[in-house]
């Protein structure tokens, strides 16, 4: 994995330099590349492993894993900037002129290097629909996130697999297209189990945390949230109080330890993990009935698993 | 009924443990969430797919 995020994050690099002649803005995009890397690319390591998984001969897929990093680093920009959180983030520390604008660039960056891939222009076609529509099922979910007014569980979680899953559908499918096969049904059903239970998982993180990006501190609706403010009123007449606004911020920060307490007597984690390994199992169970390599199939569990071997 | 299921399990060592030995009756549980139940019940460490978003 760490030589796979090499490889990755040095193409990536090469992409920027081939196509960003404005001196700052590859200057900067640089620089949040470098702080990419630092983290596990997965997204692009799933184009590689589906492309693999199909029998892909002709494309250029680290261009291509690259090109759907780019992208998902043009995402975490954006997220960061509209949520005003990750103050440690590079992109949060220029003006935010700058870090919007770098952003929408890597975008464009990131449909060009994908496009550019692949081995012929029927290709180029179906993959350029295919990523269009992906990115905008999560656009919108995005923005239904921003709104904050989700009103219940089904809603979230078709949220999240328009938000969300929609990202992992299109890093699977680009693998499976530039292999020269069309869209593939299950796989898109898969990944899209995987999103949700990936989702559920950053969801309990950002539960628990007491920081800039605490989903509590900042009232944030989500299954966890919401299933919390569900609760008896003994346990959550105080949360609720904050949700409406009857209690502010500073007060509330005040209650780190009542919080978390509410937290465990409730089963919040709890029931977010569950929710999240239901969505996992479904994957599981899709991906053993996929006629696909049973070798790259394997790959794939392991780096779901977090066994990142290189092979 | 998955939640209220939770609810009772975190409020009661004695049912968590059973549960865990596959010992209790969840009743309106269906197959699919005691399995996932049971899943993270036996195995809380975080898996790769935590960290897609970090």
């Amino acid at each position: 994995m760490i030589e796979f995020n090499s490889r990755v994050g040095s193409k990536m690099k090469e992409i920027v330099l081939a196509w960003f002649s404005a001196e700052p803005l590859a200057r900067y995009t640089l620089q949040f590349i470098a702080d990419k890397q630092e983290e596990k690319m997965m997204f692009g390591e799933l184009t590689n492993i589906h492309y693999r998984m199909f029998g892909g001969q002709n494309a250029d897929i680290e261009a291509a894993s690259a090109a759907i990093e780019l992208f998902i680093l043009a995402s975490d920009i954006l997220d960061d900037l509209e949520d005003g959180d990750a103050p440690s983030k590079p992109w949060m520390n220029i003006p935010h002129a700058l870090s919007l604008h770098i952003a929408t660039s890597l975008i464009t960056l990131s449909q060009q290097a994908l496009l550019r891939a692949a081995p012929n222009a029927a290709m180029r076609g179906e993959l350029a629909d295919m990523m269009n529509r992906q990115l905008l099922q999560s656009a919108n979910g995005q923005m239904l996130d921003l709104m904050n007014d989700i009103p219940d569980e089904d809603a979230y979680l078709e949220m999240v697999r328009q938000k969300s899953a929609s990202l992992l559908v299109l890093a699977c499918m680009a693998g499976v297209m530039l292999a020269g096969r069309p869209w593939h049904p299950d796989v898109a059903d898969y990944a899209a189990e995987l999103g949700i239970a990936a989702q559920l998982r950053n969801d309990i993180r950002d539960l628990l945390r007491w920081d800039e990006k605490s989903d509590f501190l900042n009232r944030k609706r989500t299954l966890l949230t919401l299933y919390l403010l569900e609760s008896p009123e003994e346990q959550s007449g105080w949360l609720k109080a904050y949700y409406a606004g009857g209690i502010d911020l500073s007060e509330a920060a005040g209650h780190k330890a009542l919080f978390l307490q509410t937290c465990e007597q409730s089963g919040a984690a709890l029931y977010g993990s569950v929710v999240s390994r239901m969505h996992y199992n479904r994957f599981e169970e899709k991906l053993a009935g996929l006629d696909a390599d049973s070798t790259w199939k394997e790959r794939l569990l392991n780096l779901l698993q977090g066994k990142f071997k290189e092979e | 009924m998955l939640k209220e299921t939770i609810r009772q399990l975190v409020n009661s060592t004695e049912k968590l443990s059973m549960a865990m030995g596959g010992q209790l009756q969840l009743a309106g549980v269906s197959s699919a969430e005691q399995k996932a139940l049971l899943d993270e019940l036996k195995d809380k460490k975080e898996s790769g797919y935590s960290y897609m978003w970090e």
